[in-house]
């Protein structure tokens, strides 16, 4: 029987793994990789490498090695953050139907879930390598606070890559869910997930198999990319200084030196000084060495910002829970940001207490979409009994063989129930440019919620439904989702027509919206067109 | 403990037909005096038994949406009655409008004393096996003569003798206080 996989699609790295009846067991790539670089790159002289592979080309290839994609899967491409995005990407980007951004590559254009999909594609094959059986169903973990285009475009990238979607999953929810997941636990949690790409804190309750989200918030342009551009820049104002040259003429340079940024954030996350020189640069085919000296002080000082941002939305979501900070039993650390000495300084001070330290901050997203995929597959939970009875006798499925997560009990515990919220509010244009709500921000998923409006002229027959994301109460101000148009209507004085519109959010945090004619009771339903999100003639 | 796909069917033959006339309240299975630790007992006893991701493989396309649909309007209700205020406000608007909450004829929300078992709005002789609600009226009569403790113990009885009841577990949430 096939089986279903829980996958974490990183803006910089993806992990895939799977429950089994013992635990959860991390599929590795051909080198005996457990973590695969969200990295597709294409070479002059054809193919394609994917994950570890692709990677190690970025900076001989700069322009035909595509990275960061999660960065802009399903966003329209005019956005203005998605523009400040692309300025430190090396690789082109161009502006395709429907607002959505396509890659270009040589003679190739691809949209961005066809690189997601390469990169999907990659993690099945290590999966069905290791276990030695097809892999049809996963469970793709998407930030909470992720819009609906963004969702739609994963999903879609999922299907390309011939993977039955099963459940997208929040990031935060899924790191709860492995932190809880059959402990019998009673606890207030924070999961302070600071990832490559993004950045999410979620508050949940968890008792026993009930993991409820109690608020979310985050910053879809906030991570580990952003400390590493800090340093990066740092290096290329030291190559001015030193070499008397501007770097940032030359993508390929550039791209050595994010690289060697990274490294250096490592190493200056557990000693106080980083000091050596970076060989194997070249300028315009000269070679070239740059010697450097970071402290971590001076690190900390180039990242303060980005970390107080970070602490700023935590303490939001606290008073959106309206809960203190010493309510919180546990803080979970998510992304390998949050490995800084900063952000766990920062974290202990505001909750005081360290954060939770048997954590994985780079397994444990997958590790909860594998569990998630496992319940809702029925494979790991057949019938709602812990049964181990349709085990795979194989001896790959072993997680102590690869050194995967076991169960604390000895059978997988009770299916666990995941209550997640909206990230976002939802809301409809209204008379005078303002916008109305129809589904708050952190309100409990799947949720559908109808409201009556009227018509705002005499005799009008058709009325636009524009629908938003945000929470401003000027329309204009929140992030524009698509139009909905209702026509036909009986004309009557203003007023007199009501409309019933209805949104609808499922279990993936995907929006439906249906307007309906309350009087003559003819149910008009139309689908709303997203800007951004991808469509099947798309590039 | 997931309820059994007869079970749901059988929840939503029930709710469906008068699926917009139902107080937030009944849709969380409790009457309107509830405290806001036992609403969220009651979201969770909900959820536990008939969240659908229990049934995304056991129930068949159309069902599952049926599901989906009305656990999405017991939600809305969570989400509105959550807090204290959420709570009180509704409550506020359904007695402005004179919208009965129970059966028609109730225009005011039954004065239930404090302490009393929630969820008078059903009818406990449905929310649980009839061993289950010997032990539950049992409790009721020590709740009225004001014996919490041999209250709560019978509750505890009934929720061992019927564990999948959304009802007693929210009972017990309420006479316990959280």
């Amino acid at each position: 029987m096939a089986l279903a996989v829980g996958i974490d699609l990183g803006t910089t790295n993806s992990v895939v793994a799977v429950a089994t009846p013992t635990g959860v067991e991390f599929a590795l790539g051909a080198a005996g990789e457990r973590i695969h670089p969200s990295v597709v790159s294409f070479p002059p002289d054809g193919g394609i490498a994917i994950g570890v592979d692709a990677k190690n080309l970025r900076a001989d290839y700069p322009t035909t090695t595509i990275y960061s994609a999660k960065r802009l899967i399903g966003q329209n491409v005019r956005s203005p953050l998605v523009q400040l995005a692309l300025t430190g990407l090396p690789f082109t980007v161009e502006e395709g139907a429907n607002q959505q951004p396509i890659v270009v590559v040589g003679e190739r254009r691809l949209t961005v879930p066809e690189v997601s999909a390469h990169v999907l594609g990659h993690l099945k094959q290590c999966a069905q390598r290791q276990l030695g059986q097809a892999v049809s169903d996963a469970v793709i973990t998407v930030p909470a606070n992720f819009t609906d285009a963004q969702r739609q475009a994963t999903k879609e990238a999922g299907r390309l890559a011939g993977l039955n979607v099963l459940r997208l999953l929040n990031e935060p929810t899924a790191a709860a869910l492995a932190y809880g997941f059959g402990q019998h636990k009673d606890e207030t949690v924070c999961v302070f997930d600071f990832g490559g790409g993004t950045f999410d804190v979620s508050l949940l309750a968890v008792k026993d198999e009930v993991f409820e989200v109690l608020a979310t918030d985050g910053d879809f342009f906030l991570g580990g990319d952003d400390v590493d551009r800090a340093i990066a820049e740092f290096l290329a104002a030291e190559v001015n200084r030193q070499l008397r040259l501007d770097p940032r003429r030359d993508p390929g340079l550039m791209a050595r030196l994010t690289m060697a940024a990274e490294q250096i954030k490592i190493h200056l996350s557990e000693v106080a000084v980083a000091e050596g020189t970076i060989d194997g640069l070249t300028y315009e085919g000269r070679a070239l060495a740059l010697p450097f000296r970071l402290t971590r002080v001076q690190l900390e000082d180039l990242i303060r910002g980005y970390v107080d941002r970070t602490i700023e939305l935590t303490r939001n979501v606290l008073t959106t829970a309206n809960l203190p900070p010493q309510a919180i039993t546990e803080v979970v650390c998510v992304g390998g940001s949050t490995r800084i000495p900063l952000v766990r300084r920062r974290l202990a001070e505001l909750f005081g207490r360290e954060p939770a330290l048997r954590i994985n901050p780079d397994e444990v997203v997958a590790q909860g979409a594998a569990i998630q995929a496992g319940s809702l597959s029925g494979h790991l939970f057949r019938g709602g009994g812990m049964s181990t009875r349709d085990a795979v006798p194989t001896a790959a499925l072993s997680p102590l063989a690869h050194g995967g997560v076991p169960w604390a009990a000895a059978a997988p515990p009770a299916r666990p129930i995941l209550l997640d919220v909206t990230p976002a509010s939802l809301r409809i244009s209204t008379a005078g440019g303002f916008s109305e709500a129809i589904l708050d921000k952190n309100l409990p998923t799947p949720i559908e919620r109808t409201r009556v409006f009227t018509t705002a002229h005499d005799h009008q027959t058709r009325v636009v439904i524009e629908c938003g994301r945000g929470e401003a109460r000027r329309f204009a101000d929140n992030e524009p989702l698509g139009t909905l148009i209702l026509e036909d209507l009986p004309p009557r004085r203003r007023g007199e027509v009501r409309i019933e519109v209805t949104f609808r959010v499922d279990t993936d945090g995907i929006l439906m919206v249906r307007a309906r004619d309350a009087d003559t009771g003819i149910a008009r339903e139309a689908a709303l067109t997203i800007l951004g999100a991808p469509t099947r003639e798309a590039a | 403990m997931a309820w059994s796909t007869a079970e749901v069917l059988r929840w939503l033959d029930q709710v469906e037909p008068r699926a917009d006339g139902r107080s937030h309240f009944e849709w969380l299975e409790l009457g309107p005096t509830a405290s806001s630790a036992a609403i969220q007992g009651a979201f969770h006893a909900i959820a536990r038994t008939r969240h659908p991701d229990l049934f995304r493989t056991a129930l068949t396309g159309g069902d599952y949406d049926r599901l989906v649909r009305m656990y999405a309007r017991v939600a809305a209700a969570y989400a509105e009655l959550r807090t204290p205020e959420g709570a009180a406000n509704y409550l506020r608007q359904r007695r402005d409008s004179g919208v009965p909450f129970t059966a028609p004829g109730a225009a005011e929300p039954p004065p239930a004393p404090p302490s009393a078992p929630a969820a008078a709005a059903i009818d406990p002789a449905r929310a649980m096996n009839p061993r289950a609600l010997g032990l539950y009226r049992r409790a009721e009569r020590a709740l009225a003569a004001g014996d919490r403790t041999t209250a709560v113990l019978n509750i505890k009885l009934a929720i061992a003798a019927d564990p999948t009841s959304a009802l007693l577990r929210a009972a017990l949430a309420e006479v316990t206080g959280g």
